[in-house]
């Protein structure tokens, strides 16, 4: 069962596409992270899912329920935080927990006491009062206090300090261990998606690159280094499935899309005879970067979208 | 769903109890003013006042006017109110807070709704009764409930549909002078007609139902926007909503607080005349019209009993031939027919004696236009020999007394007893007179015996002498404007709602031109007319002079 799945998911602002065609399936019990620059659609997504923006085109199941429906039941059951939302800014911290609480059957009091805790957090100060890191702790905490099924996190990380996002980002694992948990969330900070998720979907201009579990996604990426003792020969069409090709001297260099053991080493050695290939894998980081540069590089080449796939 | 919608309503109650306690602090002392203007005028030593070196008068006009200001005040911070408690949880914007919490669009309106009926309607007409008891009133608590209720609630309506339009609470700020405005137009009237003004009942049928049109649009407007989030349905909802109400207000056709006209009964021993009282040359939209005017009389008019028009149906015509037909009804007679016919013998009837040549009443009808023709039309027909007739339908209405209250001993010239009539001079060429009665029940009980808790919706205020036979009539600053328009006598309506509610228990301030001595005064009893009326009744006049033909 998926806790998230997405059809075709479109949204249009004016002329700009925000969103085309999104097809996601969001397994439960997963930690998804949905990758991608500024402006790729990481939030309109979220916003979709959320019922907070109408689709232009497609739908979006959450918890089984079109978005557009979401009732009640379904959002007792779903946590959401996002950078930048309203918060009643007046209230105290206490005073805001005291009006989210009687809203969820299933608040969990001591819940509350550990992430007050551990979130080191002032409940009788006013929110208003409260620095950027604090609003998304006393946010998450309001988020998390009645145990939902999916925590939907929309960049979570914006401006936070070491620290916090320390505090933050072991938050959520902390709960996400608790039980069934799907976490859902929106980033463009890759080092603590790494650390968080298990699914990674990457979304550029308002597409879709990649959706899968980022162990996969990990053992598919490597880089690959040929070194030979003279002048390497020139490959007249370097595959789709090399990112980042570059060839200098003595030296080929490349990231490989698609690697299998022993298959890719033995393929590259067809192609360069004689060479040493050194591979090495890489951290998603330099997986995000690779995907994101060779789809600046090959822009004009629909091929290599593909190969990425 | 009950819990949800009062968990909501005490956060915001939480939020907004400081600016809810200024407010109503206003409303009390609005509510409160007239108790203690009057007070301060009693306490006075009325001699002094008509000393030009007194300066009572002019500090009353300082509260006055800063009774004004204060009610101009309180309406913007009730408008504010409002703002900020809908733009607490906007149904617009994708950051608000309540949009990904387990609460339903609906209840959050519901929750709007109860927050607002309760604290911005409910309360403060508690507080308007309360302000209206502290002045002598006791008993028609439930018009002065309902008016503050219904004046409240319009602001309140108007005010929470622009709200939920807003994405901003500044754009909601701005959005709310048109919508006052708006307001205004459609609702002042219905407040102004509690209780139902019998001058003008069409008018008042028409916007009781353009008012019902704009206030449930309104409602209508803020809950789909809290159902469904869109922006453009909800402000073309509430846009054609307003444009329905507006259209409604000028062209109702029901009146549903008279009797149907089909009721008519010929007038016996009334005869009713036009005379032609010249024409009237009107250009619209590039075309030329004429429009004779005719003046009717009610000629032989000798009972008690007065003719308020409704509606008539002229004719013009040469012999065999109708030219032209006009159908008017209140609404296009506007202003100008508003005194019921025979209004000074059925005062005169009602008071037991003649009333004299003081009072600018009259009993006729001046400048009632018969149709309208085209300017060639009405060039050809100056070569005939043109005939005019109509058929007027009337409301057929009598004066009693309601009251007759005494005025004290020297009521201008000094104080005396309390719970008596104050008169009050000033050293300028108008006399204020303010009329208050404190305590209306053990003095004047006697004198009502008939429901006094039933105010006349149509109360005429006579001051009169019956030692000299003399009357001056007293205008009713709630009643139309226009029977004050070319009057010898005015009135303002100084104390807001204080005076719409006239009984003998609720202070009343009237001006007029100072005609009588204070002696006439001191000898003069107020009496207070209630109209009722009886029946319909129709009668068909003929032009004495055809015009415009030969």
């Amino acid at each position: 069962m998926n806790a998230i799945e997405t059809h075709g998911l479109s949204r249009r602002f004016g002329r700009v596409e925000a969103l085309r065609s999104l097809d996601l399936a969001v397994p439960e019990g997963t930690v998804y992270a949905l990758l991608g620059p500024n402006g790729a659609g990481k939030t309109t997504t979220i916003r979709l899912l959320m019922n907070l923006l109408d689709p232009t085109a497609g739908s979006a199941r959450v918890l089984g329920v079109d978005a557009r429906h979401l009732g009640p039941r379904e959002w007792a059951r779903i946590g959401y935080v996002a950078d930048g939302m309203e918060l009643p800014d007046w209230m105290t911290l206490r005073a805001f927990l005291d009006y989210c609480r009687p809203l969820y059957p299933a608040w969990d009091r001591d819940l509350e006491k550990s992430l007050l805790t551990r979130f080191e957090l002032p409940t009788a100060q006013k929110l208003k009062h409260f620095s950027r890191g604090m609003r998304i702790k006393a946010a998450l905490l309001a988020a998390l206090a009645y145990r939902p099924t999916l925590l939907v996190l929309d960049e979570p990380f914006g401006g936070l300090d070491p620290l916090v996002r320390e505090d933050f980002v072991r938050g959520v694992l902390e709960v996400s261990a608790l039980g069934d948990w799907t976490v859902f969330l929106s980033s463009h900070d890759i080092e603590e998606v790494e650390r968080l998720a298990d699914w990674v979907a990457v979304l550029d201009h308002g597409e879709q690159r990649l959706a899968e579990p980022l162990d996969d996604l990990q053992k598919r990426f490597r880089r690959i280094v040929v070194t030979h003792s003279a002048s390497a020969p020139t490959v007249p069409q370097p595959s789709a499935d090399w990112l980042e090709y570059a060839h200098e001297g003595a030296l080929v260099r490349f990231v490989e899309s698609r690697y299998v053991a022993g298959e890719t080493e033995a393929r590259v050695r067809e192609i360069f005879p004689g060479a040493t290939i050194t591979v090495r894998p890489l951290p998603l980081r330099e997986i995000y970067l690779a995907l994101a540069r060779g789809t600046q590089s090959s822009a004009e080449n629909s091929a290599s979208r593909e190969a990425i796939r | 769903m009950k819990g949800v919608i009062g968990h909501i309503v005490k956060k915001d109650w939480r939020v907004q109890w400081p600016l809810l306690l200024l407010w109503w602090s206003m409303l009390a002392a609005l509510a409160f003013l007239p108790r203690w203007l009057f007070g301060q005028a009693l306490d006075a030593d009325l001699r002094d006042l008509t000393d030009s070196d007194n300066l009572m008068f002019g500090d009353w006009n300082i509260v006055l006017g800063g009774g004004k200001l204060l009610f101009g005040a309180s309406l913007v911070v009730l408008l504010a109110l409002v703002t900020d408690v809908l733009q607490a949880d906007t149904p617009l914007g994708e950051r608000a807070f309540w949009r990904t919490r387990p609460i339903t669009g609906t209840q959050m309106f519901a929750a709007k709704v109860v927050f607002c009926g309760i604290f911005c309607v409910f309360i403060p007409g508690l507080i308007a009764v309360a302000g209206l008891a502290a002045c002598g009133f006791s008993t028609n608590w439930q018009t002065a409930f309902a008016d503050a209720a219904l004046v409240n609630a319009g602001v309140v309506i108007l005010a929470m549909a622009m709200a939920a339009l807003c994405r901003r609470v500044l754009f909601g700020y701005l959005a709310l002078a048109p919508a006052l405005y708006l307001g205004f137009i459609l609702l002042a009237p219905v407040s102004s007609n509690i209780p139902v003004q019998p001058l003008a009942t069409l008018v008042y049928s028409a916007t009781v139902v353009a008012s019902l049109v704009a206030l449930a649009t309104g409602l209508a407007a803020a809950w789909w926007m809290y159902a469904y989030q869109r922006l453009r349905q909800g402000a073309a909802l509430l846009g054609a909503g307003l444009a329905f109400a507006l259209l409604l207000k000028t062209a109702w056709p029901l009146d549903f607080s008279a009797r149907p006209l089909n009721a008519a009964q010929p007038i016996t021993g009334v005869t009713i005349r036009l005379k032609s009282s010249g024409s009237l040359a009107l250009d619209t939209l590039g075309r030329s019209w004429v429009v004779p005017l005719a003046k009717v009389t009610g000629v032989t008019m000798q009972s008690s009993d007065t003719f308020r028009p409704v509606a008539f149906r002229t004719r013009v015509g040469v012999p065999g031939n109708i030219i032209a037909l006009a159908e008017f009804d209140e609404r296009q007679m506007g202003g100008r027919l508003t005194l019921p016919l025979n209004l000074r013998a059925a005062l005169s009837a009602a008071v037991g004696f003649p009333l004299g040549q003081d009072i600018p009443l009259s009993a006729d009808w001046e400048d009632v236009p018969l149709s309208r023709l085209g300017r060639p039309q009405a060039e050809f027909l100056r070569h005939y020999q043109v005939g005019w007739n109509g058929d007027f339908y009337f409301e057929r209405g009598r004066f009693s007394v309601r009251a007759e209250l005494p005025l004290m001993k020297n009521a201008v010239a000094a104080g005396g007893e309390l719970a008596g009539i104050t008169g009050m001079a000033t050293r300028d060429y108008h006399v204020f007179l303010n009329l208050v009665v404190l305590n209306p029940t053990g003095l004047y009980a006697s004198l009502l015996p008939r429901d006094p808790a039933t105010p006349a919706p149509l109360s005429i205020y006579l001051l009169v002498n019956r030692a000299r036979r003399e009357a001056i009539y007293l205008d009713d600053s709630s009643h139309l404007s226009a029977l004050a328009a070319g009057s010898v006598m005015s009135t303002s309506n100084l104390f807001f709602y204080a005076n719409l509610y006239h009984h003998p228990g609720t202070p009343q301030a009237k001006t007029f031109t100072a005609q009588e001595t204070r002696d006439w005064l001191a000898g003069a009893r107020l009496l207070v007319l209630g109209y009722e009326p009886v029946d319909f009744v129709s009668t068909t006049a003929i032009l004495d002079q055809p015009a415009p033909g030969k």
